[in-house]
């Protein structure tokens, strides 16, 4: 109970703050690049990034000094993730990457 | 062209009968001098302009309270034709009070009887004909919140101002009347248009108002008019002021008696049942705490969602300044492009907050024209009391930041409608104490980096502590600076429940928000401008620029070799040519990150290779095997341009006037752990408290390795322990708010001494108190929750000390006066009095 | 006796006010005169301040301003 009303707390304060956000691109080569932030300018580097395929995370990384992470194109479906934790997570789908 | 004042007491629908003749087209001013809201309207009703004045809602028309004097300073003043009194039908009784009152002015009134589908509810049965006839004036039927009644009223304004025929009204007050008689032979008036009558009455009744004006034709009317009052009350042994109070409630009595039948006189309403729940002894607080938390969860929760929509549009506007100002040549870049850039991020970062606020100002207009700020006044006044405040400083501090993060400036505005000077004064200087919403990521960044495995706790505690603060500098305040200050009695109506009006609520959000952008939004960004210079100049010293210069030109240099073979090399190969492509391969990227859909991307896409099909070659390169080494390479240079920018920037930074003010404080300000790059945070931070995680997060940008995070970067390079991050937390939730705050305590207090003093109380409380925890914790080697929990059980032990502690202060008489001028020797000479 | 005196659910006639100043201006405005009835609706949670009934509406007053009105219990 205690821990519930401490993670509201927690929760709703620092959903606050600033908006995430993310976009990606295909390269063309075989290899996408996805590129994240938030509004307030603060930089994405060193956030968890993800890529899931049916439920199972391929490859897992984290955003680059750049905020930028490069991977190569899975086969089939498959979601990009931007986890910047305690609700700011965005996801791209794969068939929405364009080139 | 005619002008109309709208009388009527507190909680008489007198806003929606506004609304409903004047629609939007309201204007707010200030009545001259005095921070009370003039509201005014403009219209037109057949061939008849009408200017309506909105005056501020009041029991009575005497001139005790600020609100009473300036209504009545306006009808002396403007001499409005027609006043509308605006009456609740369900209470008819004690609304009658003031009309009487109104009525005995001399200038023509109509009488709305508003809310009659509340009345009709409760089984009350009005006679309107009836009262039209005893008061001799026209009585219209309204439900305001139905817009019922309105072309009645129209039509009646438009006939009296045709003819404007006056009935004098005379209430009969008996033994009194040669009194007033004999005063109205006294008094010389230079305007005839006020009833000579009426002057009579104020001046028995000692109307300072009145006073003050007769008495430059009549000056000795005060010696007049108090040797009158003596005589009656020498005569009859009764006190004038009780006995024009209670003639007037026995004519209303009479009125009453004669108009309104009660069908349903003993059952129990809407509002008693609700009542019994929400001011059940048992349920009460828990029902408050909910109704806040509430208000919260849904304002951010749902604010943040709508910001993930709002915000593609502050972006896109971002861009565009990008697009006007002059291009970046690699590494050097334009000032005024800086500039652009940093006043676009700071007006983003305050404009981001617009869904958030309009929704939490949405939800708290709902509360208040529900009708359960009144309860909430009563539940907490004895609480506040203790403390120096007024059950009704419970709005300003929720909209301050209850729970969760709020805004001060709304919050000090608010407080214009506390009667109790003293509670008033001590309620602007404790809001700024409560949670400021744009300290939040400040507080975020600390906590990732510090206070990971405990960052809800801490956040609870940062929560909640701001509360107990800001009680403990009320009382502080109230107990010395304050103390000699006008106190008012607690008498305050509890009005029933009602619906609220769509219209309603969404007029006063949105003028609260508009308030926020007019007045933060235009100070911060004024503050931000010297804020760029402070950390922009004195710039680069000339050794350190070409340093930069060497290491660009080297990459450059780096760069061009690796193109010679290719066979595009022709159209990069120079500097201003690759500057050139850079500048287009960021572009297309910001403007990518703002679209989600394919066919956006598509526009996009196209918009870029009509601009320069090769360079769009160079980030599409898809098979060409030229153009995609151009492509690798070209990410490559962009990567380390970036980090030289970094450099660059934190370098300025180092060297700034900031960094240099940043410095000279470090001696005072290491004792609390502080150092200059902290204090230049700090500094930064005063415009906005959003700055304060930008600037702070960029002196740690530079020095991380890649991959790190923010806070990873903080906790591992900076040198700081928890313990720091405690002290910083802690001088964070002390200072105050941003400049925008200040300039509005000035605003609400009309002095700049209070505008000062909240500046500077807060900082030296707050640099005290960090001082204070850092050595503690130092010298026993706290950690750094251990130091916030000590720090949280001293404020919580502190506030209950004071609030448990008996008080001998007798609230309405005002601050701690000698023991011969007491309530208990009034009391005394009163019944002296009486035996006489 | 002093109008905190009386209990929820009972009503109460005014027979004097000895307040001075603002609260007695304050008092008169809301209709405490001499011969109205009141009825002691509740106390607050906390036990401060009381509501009370008068003239068919509902007001709030501290008990150190109730103590002032001398009343006579019905």
């Amino acid at each position: 109970m205690k821990k519930i009303i401490l993670g509201a707390f927690l929760a709703i304060n620092t959903l606050f703050g600033h908006t995430a956000i993310m976009s990606c691109f295909d390269n063309g080569d075989d290899t996408i690049t996805c590129e994240g932030g938030f509004s307030d300018g603060s930089s994405a580097s060193g956030v968890v990034f993800k890529v899931e395929q049916n439920g199972k995370t391929l490859i897992e990384g984290k955003m680059s000094e750049d905020s930028e992470f490069t991977f190569k194109k899975p086969q089939g479906d498959y979601r990009a993730l931007f986890d910047a934790g305690e609700g700011h997570t965005i996801i791209i789908k794969g068939s929405e990457i364009t080139q | 062209m005619i002008k109309i004042a709208l009388a009527g007491q507190p909680n008489c629908g007198k806003s929606t009968i506004f609304n409903m003749l004047s629609g939007i087209y309201q204007h707010i001013a200030n009545y001259p001098g005095v921070t009370v809201d003039k509201k005014s309207g403009r219209f037109s009703y057949k061939a008849l302009d009408i200017e309506m004045v909105d005056l501020p809602g009041t029991y009575s028309f005497s001139s005790y309270s600020l609100e009473e004097r300036v209504a009545k300073e306006f009808i002396l003043n403007e001499r409005p034709d027609i006043i509308i009194n605006v009456v609740d039908a369900s209470n008819l009784k004690r609304n009658l009070y003031l009309t009487f009152q109104l009525l005995e002015i001399g200038i023509p009134v109509i009488v709305v009887l508003n809310m009659m589908d509340v009345a009709k509810r409760r089984g009350i049965d009005i006679n309107t004909q009836e009262i039209q006839k005893m008061l001799k004036c026209p009585v219209i039927e309204t439900s305001g919140a139905k817009a019922e009644g309105k072309n009645e009223l129209l039509e009646t304004i438009y006939a009296l101002s045709n003819e404007l025929k006056y009935h004098e009204f005379k209430l009969n007050y008996d033994i009194l009347e040669p009194y007033i008689e004999h005063l109205q032979k006294k008094i010389t008036v230079q305007n005839e248009n006020l009833s000579q009558r009426w002057l009579s009455i104020k001046t028995l009744e000692e109307d300072e108002t009145i006073l003050s004006r007769l008495s430059f034709l009549t000056p000795n009317i005060k010696e007049i008019a108090q040797q009158s009052k003596e005589a009656f009350e020498n005569t009859y042994n009764k006190d004038t002021t009780s006995f024009f109070a209670s003639t007037r409630y026995e004519s209303a009595d009479i009125i009453c008696h004669k108009c309104v039948k009660e069908n349903k006189k003993n059952s129990l309403t809407v509002t008693d049942i609700a009542d019994k729940y929400i001011l059940n002894r048992w349920l009460a607080l828990p029902i408050l705490f909910l109704i806040i938390f509430a208000i919260y969860q849904l304002s951010i929760v749902l604010g943040y969602k709508i910001t993930d929509y709002t915000w593609p549009i502050l972006a896109a506007f971002k861009n565009l300044v990008i697009d006007i100002l002059p291009q970046a040549n690699f590494t050097e870049v334009p000032l005024i492009t800086d500039f652009g850039v940093w006043m676009v991020n700071s007006a983003n970062a305050l404009l981001n907050y617009i869904p958030i606020f309009l929704i939490l100002f949405a939800l708290i207009a709902i509360l208040e024209d529900v009708g359960y700020m009144p309860r909430m006044a009563f539940i907490l006044d004895r609480v506040f009391k203790k403390f120096g405040l007024h059950g009704q400083s419970t709005l300003p501090l929720v909209l301050g930041g209850a729970f969760v993060g709020g805004c001060a400036v709304p919050g000090i505005m608010s407080t214009k409608g506390i009667p109790d000077d003293r509670a008033r004064l001590a309620t602007i200087l404790s809001v700024p104490y409560m949670n400021c919403l744009a300290k939040v990521p400040f507080y975020t960044l600390l906590l990732g980096a510090f206070f990971s495995a405990n960052m809800a706790l801490m956040m609870f505690f940062i929560s909640t502590v701001t509360i107990f603060i800001a009680l403990i500098v009320a009382k502080l305040l109230t107990s010395s600076v304050l103390k000699n200050r006008e106190t008012a009695p607690f008498v305050m109506e509890l009005p029933p429940y009602h619906l609220p009006t769509f219209k309603g609520v969404v007029i006063r959000a949105f003028e609260r928000v508009w308030l926020y952008i007019k007045k933060v939004v235009t100070i911060v960004l004024a503050v931000a401008v010297i804020l760029f210079a402070l950390l922009q100049f004195p710039g680069l010293s000339s050794e350190k620029q070409q340093y930069f210069e060497q290491e660009s030109n080297a990459i450059l240099q780096d760069f061009d070799k690796k193109m010679k073979d290719n066979s595009y090399y022709s159209l990069i190969d120079s500097k201003e040519k690759v500057a050139s492509l850079l500048n287009y391969y960021d572009e297309y990227r910001s403007k990518r990150m703002l679209t989600s859909s394919k066919e956006g991307a598509q526009k996009v896409d196209d918009a870029f290779i009509a601009r320069n099909q090769e360079f769009f070659l160079f980030i599409k390169p898809k098979t060409n095997k030229d153009a995609r080494i151009i492509n690798k390479e070209l990410r490559s240079l962009s990567s380390q341009r970036n980090k030289i920018l970094r450099e660059i920037k934190n370098e300025k930074i180092e060297n700034s006037l900031l960094g240099m003010m940043g410095r000279s404080m470090e001696p005072l300000t290491l004792y609390a752990g502080f150092d200059w790059k902290i204090n230049v945070a700090f500094l930064s931070s005063f415009a906005a408290r959003e700055s304060a995680v930008a600037t702070l997060g960029s002196i740690y940008e530079n020095n991380k390795a890649d991959n790190q995070r923010a806070e990873e970067a903080m906790a591992l390079n900076s040198g700081y322990t928890p313990l720091h991050a405690v002290a910083m937390i802690i001088f964070m939730v002390l200072t105050p708010p941003c400049i925008a705050t200040m300039i509005v305590v000035k605003i609400q207090t009309n002095s700049y001494k209070w505008m000062l003093f909240a500046i500077f109380f807060p900082i030296t409380l707050g640099i005290v108190a960090a001082i204070s925890i850092f050595q503690l914790g130092t010298t026993h080697a706290l950690s750094g929750i251990e130091a916030m929990t000590l720090f949280y059980a001293a404020v919580v032990l502190l506030t209950l000390i004071v609030g448990l502690f008996p008080s001998k202060r007798i609230n309405w008489t005002g601050g701690i006066e000698p023991k011969t001028n007491g309530l208990y020797s009034k009391y005394i000479q009163s019944q002296k009095k009486e035996k006489r | 006796m002093g109008l905190d005196d009386i209990q929820s659910g009972y009503i109460a006639k005014i027979v004097k006010i000895n307040a001075t100043g603002k609260l007695l201006h304050k008092l008169l405005d809301m209709g405490f005169v001499n011969g109205t009835h009141i009825e002691v609706i509740r106390e607050a949670p906390l036990y401060d301040p009381m509501e009370l009934k008068i003239h068919n509406y509902y007001i709030s007053l501290r008990k150190s301003e109730a103590k002032l009105i001398e009343v006579a219990q019905l």
